[in-house]
């Protein structure tokens, strides 16, 4: 068992026996398994005799270890004993085995968990309860499934949401190009242009010009308007902070 | 990418090569004609499991390389693949 420790030390730098996971070795198997088809296709084209496969069956002989996270296979080398056996075992399926089976796309691509700022902890749990993109996620609500029971941890919808919301907010950060004087209705107003920056219908920006709260006029993605009047009036200097949603609040420094 | 050792193919190189092309076998005195519908093919390979720095795993395999009983023996593994000529219906 000292080699098997030593090549479990060697980690997956893709030297030496590095431990996989079994989805990354099925993945790999299914990928060469999807070559071997098309190359037999193609043979199929210029020999009359030609086969189809259609099952294929892998042997590996690996040891399992449990990092307390995943478990990972360690391929047995020369010499060692007691490994465990796993059968990967494919066969075909059909076109409507595939719709059956698979996740009905919706036009917009599903936002994958793994690409969302969702600590690794509260990912994992996730996935093992099946969990791996967004789209799971309103399902399990809409079924009213208690997250807190299914994972054993405090995880519920409402702080998921949350991050999920600051994580797409973070993906879509404002960006201020210009500020600028302007007039709306006849009135002095500051117009602040940008990128994302009024994103969300449901909640107004908020702006707050040298500590005194003013009226936001207008607002969109583009550009933002806020009242200037004889309570909000521009100084030499000035700070402007607006709270664009609840995840986006930007400070500008306005030299009059 | 790190690899597989060079002394292992792909197993997409590796598969279509474990299926012989059998023409049908004809005797004209006995009037007989056999053709071969499938083929059943398990075979002991030593396999080149590579993880990338990403986890991605790319596999390489061969059949047994050496044919030299030694006091350490590689380790086999197995793979095992059912292919039907095209045409005919697999059980």
């Amino acid at each position: 068992m000292a080699a098997h420790a030593v090549a479990d030390d060697l980690g997956p730098t893709g030297s030496g026996n590095a431990a996989w996971r079994l989805h990354d070795l099925v993945d790999s198997l299914v990928v060469e398994l999807d070559r071997t088809r098309e190359t037999l296709a193609v043979k199929a084209i210029n020999k009359k005799l030609s086969y189809s496969v259609k099952e294929v069956a892998l042997d590996v002989n690996a040891f399992p270890t449990y990092d307390g996270d995943a478990v990972r296979f360690t391929t047995a080398a020369p010499g060692q004993e007691g490994a465990s056996k796993l059968t990967i075992q494919l066969g075909s399926v059909t076109d409507q085995q595939v719709r059956a089976t698979t996740k009905r796309l919706d036009g917009e691509p599903d936002e994958n968990l793994s690409e969302l700022d969702v600590d690794d902890a509260t990912r994992s749990k996730l996935r093992r309860i099946g969990v791996s993109s967004v789209a799971d996620l309103k399902d399990l609500e809409a079924r009213k499934v208690d997250l807190k029971a299914a994972t054993g941890t405090d995880i519920d919808y409402s702080s998921l949401a949350r991050k999920i919301n600051q994580s797409r907010r973070a993906k879509a950060a404002p960006a201020i190009e210009g500020v600028s004087l302007s007039q709306s209705e006849g009135e002095p107003c500051l117009l602040i242009e940008g990128r994302n920056l009024g994103l969300d219908p449901t909640f107004p920006p908020v702006a707050v010009l040298n500590d005194q709260l003013a009226e936001v006029l207008s607002s969109g993605p583009g550009h933002l308007t806020i009242r200037l009047d004889t309570e909000n009036s521009l100084r030499e200097e000035n700070e402007v902070v607006v709270t664009l949603d609840p995840y986006a609040v930007v400070k500008v420094n306005v030299k009059a | 990418m790190s690899p597989v050792d060079e002394a292992f193919i792909p197993l997409a190189e590796l598969l279509p090569q474990l299926l012989p092309v059998l023409p049908d076998l004809y005797d004209a005195d006995a009037g007989v004609r056999s053709r071969v519908t499938g083929l059943d093919v398990e075979t002991p390979v030593e396999l080149d499991i590579v993880v990338d720095a990403d986890g991605h795993v790319r596999l390489g395999g061969t059949p047994p390389i050496y044919h030299v009983e030694t006091s350490t023996l590689p380790v086999f593994h197995a793979i095992r693949m059912v292919a039907v000529r095209d045409g005919e219906e697999a059980d």
